[in-house]
């Protein structure tokens, strides 16, 4: 399957291929709480590396584990390469799993931890140690195949369970927050290798993550996913540029939402009055119309602190400023219950406020979005 | 060095405490090996007079008996226990401790009454003809699966479900997955409960007292039943005989599992 390694398909050719993973209607749901997971839709394009991210209890684990089959769907359909897989247990679909805890078996090495697929699957033994090698070597670990996993550090233990999974080439790899239990140091390094990895061998992958650096450095499409449902899907660039609603804006990134009234709907831009300051015109997703209740994005480091730029401005007291050397982030209280943060980029170069100053944000044209308030 | 007076107590209280496990064990070696009918203190010297009447087939026969008996009983414990361990750690959480009590119930109940128990049913059913070895087997499994139901619940403790789930992911069967990832973890486990129920099984006199037949006897029973006529220090030498096998078995198998950790309980 991809002994030949393929190069990452591009993921706007939805129409094109077919997805890798399909799932239609899904609903499920533990005892009488509320459903985890709601009337989910979701394609996955081949070689796609698509992330589910959301707070805990959203249900992104949940569909996870019903794509691997370890939990069956109330409702709906599971397909793989267009089979229908959701009666199928585990073992029977063709999928490989890395999970938080690694989950590597305590009493087989190394070696035999990565070759249990492959054995699971009657493979001849010289093929297996050939497989076991390439794949350890590949997450570099070459040559560890004698080690017991207990002797190996946690990253390593994470490297020896991807290896485990990939070995296999399954149709689909599923990784359910795999980086959590790691140091940042570690967790930065490993997501680069991952997604390194993924792209080299075009295996299409599912990853679930609550956080969202991660979804931003290794996704092809992030689906934001609250209550079971799945809120918006698109690119980081989408989600993080363009988000539907007040929710994913928050969750992804840093962001300031400032409550607002629409005074003039239109086609992709509306005129809003803010609560704290006079109207901007921002770009919309959806439809608003004069008269709603809306949430204005403004993204941090998008605002001025200088006259220079312009624009509608927002005037507020300093209380905090947080400078990291490349970065600044100045906190103001505008009102009572509206704080807003800005960044300012190469800190250095410019005085920054001092707490207690007032200062004056600009809003550049454009940057503003509205977003209906929930 | 200071004098410690405390230390001095504990030293003491430490032999002490030493003794009262070993005396009884002491006595009975020693027993073994001198001449006299009523052993005397001080001993009138070594000898091994008695072992000429113990290793006879009058007490050969009964040990090898037991044995079987011990070994069958055991193996009932060890499949009834473990797979009621696995169910216990596995399922649902709801009524496990009364499950597990039930489960561990004969163990609270004076066996004389258990044996009494099942003599009954066996009457009642009209089946004494069934009385003998085999009852005998079936009746010590149960006091045999308490013992292997805690040491398998003890080393299941150490095996994250998780495991198996990784498992089944990777290709293998419900079964397949328990059987190379679960079953090789509660191997220890397995065997050293099922080392304790052989052990509880042929020392066991109660349960077994109405249950043996006139040419069936188990070691225990036959070792009483001697005693209750006479007296010979033969018995010491039998008892030595077959405390020795049970060591050497013992001795054998710390070397694949380590037994003592399921003896306070450890955790892995």
């Amino acid at each position: 399957m991809i002994a030949q390694l393929r190069t990452k398909e591009p993921t706007t050719q939805a129409g094109t291929g077919g997805s890798a993973v399909t799932l239609r209607g899904i609903r499920k749901q533990f005892g009488s709480a509320a459903a985890a997971v709601e009337d989910l839709d979701l394609d996955v394009h081949p070689g796609e590396f698509l992330t589910l991210l959301g707070p805990s209890g959203c249900g992104k684990t949940t569909t996870l584990n019903m794509v691997a089959g370890f939990l069956t769907p109330d409702a709906g359909r599971i397909l793989l390469d267009g089979q229908d897989v959701h009666q199928l247990p585990p073992d029977r679909r063709d999928t490989a799993m890395v999970f938080q805890q690694y989950a590597l078996f305590p009493h087989l090495t190394v070696g035999q931890n990565v070759g249990y697929g492959l054995r699971m699957r009657k493979c001849p033994k010289a093929e297996i140690r050939e497989r076991v090698a390439d794949a350890l070597g590949r997450v570099g670990l070459a040559g560890r195949e004698d080690r017991l996993s207990s002797q190996l550090s946690g990253g390593q233990q994470q490297r020896v369970a991807l290896a485990r999974a990939i070995v296999v080439r399954p149709k689909v790899l599923l990784f359910d927050e795999p980086l959590s239990n790691l140091d940042l140091k570690l967790r930065e390094q490993l997501r680069l290798e991952i997604k390194h990895l993924q792209r080299e061998l075009g295996i299409t992958s599912i990853f679930v993550t609550h956080d969202q650096t991660e979804a931003l450095v290794m996704s092809d499409r992030i689906a934001v996913m609250r209550d079971g449902r799945i809120e918006q899907l698109g690119t980081p660039e989408t989600i993080y540029r363009e988000p539907v609603s007040a929710f994913v804006a928050g969750f992804v990134g840093q962001s300031n939402l400032i409550p607002g009234v629409c005074t003039e709907g239109g086609a992709g831009e509306c005129t809003v009055r803010l609560a704290t300051t006079d109207a901007v015109r921002a770009h919309q997703s959806g439809t608003i119309a004069a008269g709603d209740a809306v949430r204005v994005l403004l993204r941090p480091e998008a605002l001025r602190l200088d006259t220079a730029a312009g624009g509608p401005s927002i005037t507020g007291r300093v209380i905090d400023v947080v400078n990291e050397g490349n970065l600044a982030t100045v906190v103001l209280v505008i009102t009572e219950s509206i704080q807003l943060r800005v960044s300012v980029s190469d800190p250095g170069a410019h005085s920054l406020p001092t707490p207690g100053d007032e200062a004056t944000v600009f809003i550049p044209p454009g940057v503003a979005r509205a977003l209906p308030a929930d | 060095m200071r004098f410690h007076p405390w230390l001095l107590l504990r030293s003491v209280l430490l032999v002490l405490v030493l003794a009262f496990v070993a005396v009884p064990m002491i006595v009975v070696v020693w027993t073994s090996i001198q001449p006299d009918p009523y052993p005397a203190f001080p001993p009138s010297g070594l000898s091994l007079t008695w072992w000429d009447s113990a290793l006879t087939r009058e007490w050969l026969l009964p040990m090898a008996l037991s044995a079987e008996i011990a070994l069958g009983s055991a193996l009932c414990a060890l499949l009834v226990g473990s797979a009621a361990a696995y169910a216990l750690a596995r399922g649902p959480a709801r009524g496990r401790a009364a499950l597990e009590g039930f489960l561990a119930s004969p163990l609270l109940l004076p066996e004389i009454v258990i044996s009494l128990s099942v003599i009954q049913v066996i009457s009642m059913l009209g089946a004494r003809g069934l009385i003998g070895p085999t009852l005998l087997v079936v009746a010590h499994a149960l006091i045999g699966i308490p013992f292997v139901l805690r040491t398998v619940g003890v080393s299941l403790l150490g095996v994250n479900p998780l495991w198996e789930r990784a498992a089944r992911d990777l290709g293998a069967s419900a079964w397949r997955a328990f059987a190379t990832v679960t079953l090789p973890l509660m191997r220890s486990g397995m065997f050293a409960g099922a080392l304790f129920a052989f052990i509880v099984s042929f020392n066991n006199v109660e349960l077994s007292l109405f249950l043996t037949t006139r040419d069936s006897n188990t070691l225990p029973i036959k070792l009483l039943q001697y005693m209750e006529y006479e007296y010979s220090p033969t018995l010491a030498c039998v008892a030595v005989t077959s405390v020795l096998g049970i060591c050497l078995i013992t001795g054998v198998a710390s070397r694949f599992v380590h037994l003592t950790e399921f003896i306070h309980g450890g955790t892995k």
